[in-house]
């Protein structure tokens, strides 16, 4: 029976992602050994090729968890979401909401907070480029504008709500030490994950930080942002706070400079 | 049609490496980069890419243009790769004569096709438009396979040149792919070089491969080995002077090491292609 292109493809592609025996009617045998073995390595080198995708992007994630049972995970990934993009950098987009829905974690909230993060730092480190504010910009702004302020964050820059002391754990695999014992917050945690000097970075946030970062995201001019700080906290020192805050993300390289767009040069 | 000019010697443009090639300047001719390490939104990749391209020749081999599969050609993976090319600036763009998905997924594969008209009608049509899309001959890659399709009616070989003479594009003669190929097929490696048509071939790729279990894997974790250095030699005898790379993908060694295996080649190209220039 004569097999168009298409329909050859198409059962190739079927036994490879079910790994079954379907194409091997197509093949001739080989030389040596058997087709099926031959036809193998394809069906062999899908998974371990799309595994290490995921192992590549959530390198803390398979430490905590241990070898076995990443790939077991990885397994299930696999089948679930085949990979849509043409692009290998795209393909654990998925893994964090996946593990939220994943039986297998639903007791390990630590484990789906560590992909979240993992996974922010991969964005950050490949974000889009654009300018950052500095300094000089700050002070170029006559004081009379500044409450008209719209500051607008780096591409990079994501912040996350930590449950659990996934940051520490976190922290401990990367210096190839113990990691502690997964424990809940009474209060969650935010964290800013962000790009400075070309690399991903992350840090805690405090309370009156997290609130200006937030209103920043919600668009808010800078006058208002003041505003609810001083709601927030004490208002006589709101000026010194915010302008210290100010200070500290432009030197995080975490603003955007004055017509910036976020797209690549 | 003219080749262009062979570049030298070159490796493949890995992370690893960025730090000590921009501090050291090693005396390596050019870089091959993979195409989609460097089709992200911006960061590091893409300011190394920059520092790189500053300093070294740069050519642009991609592995997910899938350029035989039957499915529509990707225009937004075809968009993000002119946009790359647009800042490398590359001498020239590859892939490989083979395809790696279809029905919208991607296998991350790079699997044979039958030898067929069929297939080679269909092949050739699709460099056409990649080609005129880029607007620029693109350059096709022979690659290692390990299944043989019944429905085959021609000699890889025959099925390469063909391609290459009627879509008009170059070649890219993967040394160790046709080592691989030759040896999980049986087919005769000098008649495959034999057959590939000398004004159509750009470069070579040199390469490490595994031994699997019903024979050899295309797995760019080792060095190249001597039967490889040997075909080599005999495609430098029947194409000349062509721009020569190492390509290592796993079990990356230190910059120096791949310098020193890049060395190798210079010198059987030196011993091959002097006599010949006598």
């Amino acid at each position: 029976m004569k097999y168009s292109l298409a329909e050859i493809q198409s059962v190739i592609h079927k036994a490879i992602v079910e790994n079954s025996e379907g194409a091997l009617r197509l093949l001739v045998p080989p030389p040596v050994g058997k087709t099926a073995a031959a036809f193998k390595v394809y069906q062999d080198a899908y998974t371990l090729r799309l595994a290490g995708f995921l192992a590549n992007d959530f390198p803390m994630l398979k430490a905590y968890i241990g070898d076995d049972r990443f790939d077991e995970m990885a397994r299930h990934y696999i089948n679930a979401k085949p990979s849509r993009h043409p692009n290998a950098r795209w393909y654990s987009d998925n893994l964090p909401q996946f593990l939220k829905t994943a039986k297998a974690f639903a007791e390990n909230g630590e484990c789906i907070e560590l992909a979240t993060l993992e996974h922010a730092l991969t964005h950050a480190f490949d974000a889009i480029d654009a300018q950052t504010m500095t300094l000089a910009d700050l002070a170029a702004i006559p004081p009379e504008q500044a409450g008209d302020l719209q500051l607008r964050l780096h591409p990079s820059a994501t912040v996350l709500t930590c449950r659990q002391n996934t940051t520490s754990i976190w922290s401990a695999l990367k210096a190839d030490i113990e990691p502690p014992h997964p424990h809940k917050f009474d209060q969650p945690q935010k964290i800013l994950v962000f790009r400075q000097d070309h690399a991903s970075r992350f840090r805690l946030l405090g309370d009156e930080e997290a609130m200006a970062l937030a209103c920043i995201e919600d668009g808010m001019r800078f006058a208002v942002l003041c505003e609810m700080m001083a709601f927030q906290n004490a208002a006589d020192e709101v000026p010194q706070r915010a302008a210290m805050l100010l200070r500290i993300w432009i030197e995080s390289q975490l603003l955007l400079a004055d017509g910036a767009d976020g797209a690549a040069k | 049609m003219t080749l262009p000019q062979s570049l030298g010697f070159g490796l493949g443009l890995r992370p690893q490496h960025y730090s000590e090639i921009l501090t050291t300047q090693p005396a390596i001719d050019w870089f091959e980069i993979i195409s989609e390490n460097y089709m992200v939104p911006g960061g590091n990749p893409l300011r190394m890419l920059d520092a790189i391209t500053e300093r070294y020749p740069v050519v642009m081999h991609g592995v997910a243009l899938s350029i035989a599969s039957t499915a529509p050609l990707d225009m937004e993976y075809l968009h993000a790769l002119k946009k790359l090319e647009r800042r490398a600036n590359p001498k020239w763009i590859s892939d490989h004569l083979c395809w790696t998905g279809v029905h919208g997924m991607s296998l991350h594969d790079l699997l044979p096709v039958p030898y067929t008209q069929e297939a080679l009608k269909h092949v050739v049509s699709r460099i056409g438009q990649v080609q005129d899309f880029l607007g620029r001959r693109i350059a096709i890659e022979n690659v290692s396979s390990y299944i043989t399709y019944q429905q085959s009616e021609m000699e890889e070989w025959d099925f390469v040149r063909e391609v290459a003479d009627q879509a008009d594009c170059w070649l890219i003669l993967d040394v160790n792919n046709v080592f691989v190929s030759g040896t999980n097929h049986d087919f005769s490696t000098h008649a495959f070089i034999d057959q590939i048509p000398v004004e159509r071939v750009v470069q070579f790729h040199l390469a490490g491969h595994s031994e699997g279990e019903v024979g050899l894997i295309d797995t760019h974790d080792h060095a190249v080995c001597d039967e490889v250095w040997q075909l080599y030699a005999r495609a430098l005898k029947r194409f000349g002077s062509v721009s020569t790379m190492i390509e290592r993908d796993d079990n990356i060694p230190p910059l120096s090491e791949l310098v020193q295996e890049l060395a190798i080649a210079r010198r059987i190209a030196a011993k091959t292609l002097k006599p010949m220039a006598a």
